[in-house]
């Protein structure tokens, strides 16, 4: 025998990670299967691209947003998007006076079906903190100017219910097919640290 | 709490590491199973997140991951799905698998039980400029 005859331990969390998912596995408390079904599924089939559908649609569809504002968890459903962390969806609406932000001031509650996973901003200290006490130095950090004559409104999600923001509808649009209108919606324009530009040369 | 939000990490995948990924995994499936509630779950995140704060050198994602993990760990241990001891011991026993087990070949929690042959070979190989043990004295006559 000769060299290194042995593997080098993984890190601490690794192994920790190892030990409680053996230690569950092995008392059949979950199936090993569905935690890569799990892992897949939140890294490549739900994502913000879900929401988008949803402020498409609204935009669009009249009654559609007016049952969205209504009851948002039934609305959303209705396209299919349920799930953790969307059982109780709260859509608050953009408009020329409002502007909403949503934040988790405790940890980091963010509506999974329809944003997918949050940013790593969304959980960091800083953000969780002061987009409460200056949300509109916050936005500008995200290149959002906010008009003076605009109410900044701060949502906190929580274990109870998640908000999500419907941004405004841009200028330039008019006539646009949903699918075309959802392509411009961002991430953070959901979450409202960001605006969904206008369109066209108008602008 | 001052600082500058993270904006520049908006875009970084959801996990950096497969532990990660395996640990939100884990979350979602026990309270899929109906082992702990949601609230539950949030409340041990969020008490986990006051009282142990990112810290210096270690960027928002690290910390989120770590306190995650330890939330975990938290919530497992209070629903009595296992006990801290029982994970201790077993981290331990993953530790060791991979020591016993050769490079190159997949590790396997049954290798911890097997001695490895070539620890005490590696240590010989280490020069000792200490004793390995000591026996006091216990005086002359």
């Amino acid at each position: 025998m000769s060299g290194h005859s042995h593997t080098a331990p993984p890190s601490d969390p690794e192994l920790r990670i190892k030990a409680l998912e053996s230690l569950l596995v092995e008392k059949k408390l979950i199936n090993p299967d569905a935690i890569d079904a799990i892992i897949e599924t939140y890294e490549t089939k739900i994502g913000p691209r879900n929401g988008a559908r949803v402020v498409a649609r609204a935009w669009v569809d009249p009654e559609y947003k007016a049952r969205l504002l209504a009851d948002g968890t039934k609305a959303i459903a209705e396209l299919g998007f349920t799930g953790v962390q969307g059982e109780d969806m709260v859509v608050v609406e953009n408009t020329d006076e409002v502007h909403n932000v949503v934040v988790c001031t405790l940890c980091s509650c963010y509506p999974w079906p329809t944003l997918g996973l949050p940013p790593v901003w969304y959980k960091a200290a800083p953000y969780r903190a002061r987009v409460v006490s200056d949300p509109r130095g916050v936005l500008l950090e995200f290149g959002t100017r906010l008009s003076d004559d605009v109410e900044v409104r701060v949502w906190d999600s929580n274990a109870e219910l998640r908000y999500l923001v419907l941004p405004q509808r841009p200028e330039g649009t008019e006539g646009w097919s949903e699918d075309r209108l959802a392509a411009l919606v961002s991430r953070d324009s959901m979450i409202g640290t960001a605006v969904v530009p206008a369109q066209g040369a108008a602008s | 709490m001052s600082g500058t939000v993270p904006v520049g990490l908006g875009d970084a995948p959801p996990f950096r590491e497969p532990w990660q990924a395996k640990a939100f995994a884990l979350a979602v499936l026990l309270h899929r199973e109906g082992h702990f509630t949601w609230d539950a779950w949030v409340r041990t995140l969020a008490e986990e997140i006051a009282a142990f704060p990112q810290r210096a050198g270690e960027d928002a994602e690290l910390a989120y991951h770590r306190q995650f993990l330890a939330a975990l760990e938290t919530i497992v241990a209070n629903t009595g799905l296992a006990k801290p001891e029982a994970m201790q011991a077993r981290k331990m026993a993953w530790r060791q698998a991979y020591l016993n087990t050769p490079h190159g070949h997949a590790v396997d929690l049954a290798a911890a039980g097997e001695p490895h042959v070539d620890e005490a070979r590696d240590h010989d190989l280490e020069p000792q400029r200490a004793p390995i043990a000591i026996s006091p004295a216990r005086g002359a006559g």
